[in-house]
């Protein structure tokens, strides 16, 4: 089963978002929440993100979901941080943060591949809400 | 006809129930119940008219727009399509086991209590 990272620039933002993704999952999924510089500033950190990809890592990979592009380096770099062999199995997702981390811990939950879990993560950003 | 023949496809209509209908965590369990079975299930919203979608895609599921007091239609084939409807019926009959319904009447009878207390102080 994959795990998943949630980045965003607010903590508060990150850990509500992996809170709700947790309940879709039944607590099934590795969720692991990095915002914020530090719990009070605004940003990212690649030191915040390296240990929630640590915290979540998994033999059938990480996906990561990021609230802005912005955020992209510092993931980049925390990647980076990686060994080889984690790196490889790390994918990050072009998801909108909340529709996808939502979509994406039920995906997981039913043991999806990390491909399989960001395509539908990806596909959030179509689903209509007012019908 | 041949009685061995096992059924290729078994349907069911449903009501949903529970407050919120198909959405959030029902819809999630409904994913993932659909999901543990190998059968090839869909589902659709009768009452909005949907076409069918995956319904172990949570997605398609949430796509359909499922609210309280709707009609939805679910369809299995092959494998194990009668436990698959079994399971996915039980869990809407059951109110995705929102067993909060117990309480729901307490804090009802609380506020019933309230609401009288507060006619009778006007």
């Amino acid at each position: 089963m994959i795990g998943i990272v949630i980045v965003s620039h607010s903590a508060k933002v990150a850990e509500g978002v992996k809170e709700l993704a947790e309940q879709m999952s039944q607590g099934r999924v590795a969720i692991a929440a990095a915002g914020g510089v530090d719990d009070q500033t605004l940003g990212t950190n690649a030191e915040r993100i390296f240990d929630a990809l640590q915290q979540a890592d998994s033999p059938d990979g990480v996906l990561v979901l990021i609230d802005l592009g912005s955020a992209v380096m510092s993931a980049q770099m925390a990647v980076e941080m990686l060994t080889e062999e984690q790196q490889a199995k790390v994918k990050m997702s072009d998801a909108p943060l909340v529709e996808g981390a939502i979509v994406a811990a039920v995906e997981a939950s039913l043991g999806r591949s990390l491909e399989d879990v960001n395509k539908a993560a990806e596909a959030a950003s179509t689903m209509r809400k007012i019908l | 006809m041949n009685m061995d023949t096992k059924p290729l496809q078994v349907s069911v209509v449903l009501k949903i129930t529970n407050p919120v209908g198909l959405h959030a965590r029902p819809a999630a369990l409904f994913v993932q119940t659909a999901g543990i079975h190998r059968a090839d299930i869909k589902v659709r919203n009768i009452t909005r008219d949907t076409p069918f979608v995956d319904a172990k895609s949570i997605l398609g599921v949430l796509g359909i727009g499922v609210a309280k007091d709707h009609e939805i239609e679910i369809v299995a084939s092959g494998g194990d399509a009668v436990e698959a409807i079994a399971a996915l019926q039980a869990l809407v009959e059951d109110n995705f086991g929102e067993d909060a319904a117990e309480e729901e009447d307490q804090e009802d009878e609380e506020g019933r209590e309230d609401a009288a207390q507060e006619a009778s102080e006007d």
